[in-house]
């Protein structure tokens, strides 16, 4: 057996010896000593379980084709092949967001790792997979060879991985329990003059009008199937109007000087004095989406603000904006008691609140020619 | 020479400002427990266990003097220390001043202070003078004492 094993591990594999009775272990040492091989050129665990894992599938699939066929035949199949890890390592890199599109991988079935391989909606390879946590697998490509496609999946699902680490934050999803909502007119954020409407162009003019209504810092984190732009807490009037100057952007609440706002005084001294936050959350998917059932706390929403990214990414700027997506505005209205913080009802809705922000006016088309 | 004062007046005069500063701070106390939001959301009664204490003893006292007195003597003579009236009538306005001023400027520090805790904080300062008041107020119907007239009279 040592002797056996001394010969696999040299290169000098002796075919005589393994058509006898060491022939079953000759071919588990063959391809232990194969994915061992494979697994060298990595030191991430990860990797070396994935490429054990592509090596076991590898196994399976010589151990059928062992089965199927006389047992002198497979040895010289099987032999020369003792660099069956290099196909995997062979394989070029492939460019981070067509990898899963061209090859026809839907990228949400690689990201949360659930070993499903799935395939493309259509003809094609021009696909533009997102980049983005949850993914979208916008790709398009034909049904893979099945030998090919296990090996795609080993280096793809290497390649998920290493994205997620640098990948967008993903939003709570399905999204906490909101005050009011309200889905902008598509025709609000179609003004191109190409055809084709890409995230970026929306980003841009989400970002545009925010900016004009005050709203100079926000947060963009990954959904199902597109993302989502997170606005900064800001302290606003009970009918929804932002408050003025620093107390805006303040996380507590000013004191009421009797001397200067008398009526605001007996106000506060009759029927309290809450604070009113709102912060509001675009989600721009083609996914339809329901709420969550609890509402998020005051400190979930402002971690968002911190938690997000600052930018759109470039690769998730690059996916088209079909006629299937539609943007969402999710109003997260906060009342704030010293006894409590959290998300309420409100008494408006998500239109007026947006119009109450400036938001809706800044996105109106003609807002953007003035 | 000790200036004096009919005691009936100066226990009339000091029911006066107990009644009238207890009664408006329960109007205030009313009109905010009324609220649907008020600034004590769902712990009115907290509010009032705070006011009560620092009022109904020292008032239900006064009082039950008070009513004992108006029946039983009818031709009350006697007087009491001016300075000891005095003291007793400016701390009582003092001491409704402070209770007033821990009601009323509650939204100077809400909401990043709950009323509640505000009120729970005056206990701080209301507690001392409360026990000032009172014996001020003790010493005033203590001192209450013939004039000389009505001594001399009554021997």
């Amino acid at each position: 057996m040592r002797l056996v094993g001394h010969h696999i591990f040299q290169g000098h594999f002796n075919q005589q010896v393994c058509m006898n009775r060491y022939y079953p272990f000759c071919l588990l040492l063959t391809f232990l000593c194969c994915a061992g091989c494979g697994s060298v050129t990595s030191q991430h665990p990860d990797q070396q379980n994935r490429e054990t894992q592509s090596a076991s599938v590898r196994a399976a699939e010589l151990e059928h084709q062992r089965s199927s066929t006389p047992p002198p035949a497979p040895a010289p199949v099987i032999i020369p092949a003792p660099a069956p890890a290099p196909v995997v390592a062979a394989l070029p890199p492939p460019p981070p967001p067509p990898v899963a599109a061209s090859a026809g991988i839907d990228e949400k079935s690689m990201s949360f790792g659930e070993g499903i391989i799935g395939v493309g909606k259509g003809g094609g390879g021009t696909g533009s997979g997102q980049g983005i946590g949850y993914g979208s697998g916008n790709g398009r490509g034909g049904v893979l060879p099945k030998k090919v496609t296990v090996n795609i999946t080993a280096t793809s699902s290497k390649k998920a991985s290493d994205e997620k680490a640098k990948s967008m934050p993903n939003f709570p999803w399905p999204p906490p329990k909101a005050s009011a909502r309200e889905v902008i007119p598509d025709a609000f954020l179609r003004r191109t003059d190409h055809g084709i409407v890409l995230f970026h162009d929306v980003d841009s003019i989400l970002r545009s009008a925010l900016d004009n209504s005050g709203y100079s810092e926000s947060s963009y984190f990954a959904v199902p199937g597109g993302f989502a732009i997170a606005t900064r807490i800001e302290q606003i009037n009970k009918n929804g109007i932002p408050k003025s100057g620093e107390e805006r952007w303040a996380l507590k609440s000013s004191p009421i000087n009797p001397f200067t706002n008398f009526s605001a005084y007996v106000n506060a001294l009759f029927k309290g004095n809450p604070g009113y936050y709102r912060v509001i959350v675009f989600i721009i998917t083609s996914d339809g989406f329901s709420q969550g059932k609890t509402e998020p706390g005051k400190a979930e929403v402002e971690r968002w603000f911190n938690e997000g990214f600052n930018i759109l990414p470039t690769e998730t700027g690059q996916s088209e904006y079909t006629d299937h997506y539609r943007c969402t505005a999710l109003i997260y209205e906060i009342k704030i008691t010293p006894q409590s913080s959290t998300v309420i009802p409100g008494s408006l809705t998500g239109k007026t609140h947006l119009v109450r922000s400036g938001i809706w006016s800044n996105l109106q088309p003609n807002a953007a020619q003035q | 020479m000790k200036q004096q004062r009919p005691v009936q007046e100066c226990k009339k005069r000091l029911l006066v400002v107990w009644l009238a500063g207890a009664g408006m701070l329960s109007l205030l106390l009313i009109a905010q427990s009324m609220q649907e939001e008020g600034p004590y959301l769902d712990r009115v009664s907290d509010a009032w266990g705070w006011f009560l204490p620092n009022v109904m003893p020292t008032l239900s006292l006064m009082v039950g003097v008070a009513v004992k007195e108006f029946t039983a003597v009818a031709d009350d003579q006697r007087v009491v220390d001016s300075f000891l009236f005095n003291l007793s009538l400016w701390l009582s306005v003092g001491y409704f001043t402070l209770l007033m001023a821990s009601i009323s400027l509650q939204p100077l520090f809400s909401p990043n202070v709950a009323p509640l805790d505000f009120l729970k904080q005056s206990n701080l300062w209301l507690g001392p003078m409360q026990g000032i008041v009172t014996l001020a107020l003790g010493a005033f119907f203590g001192k209450a004492e013939l004039s000389g007239k009505a001594a001399s009279e009554q021997k």
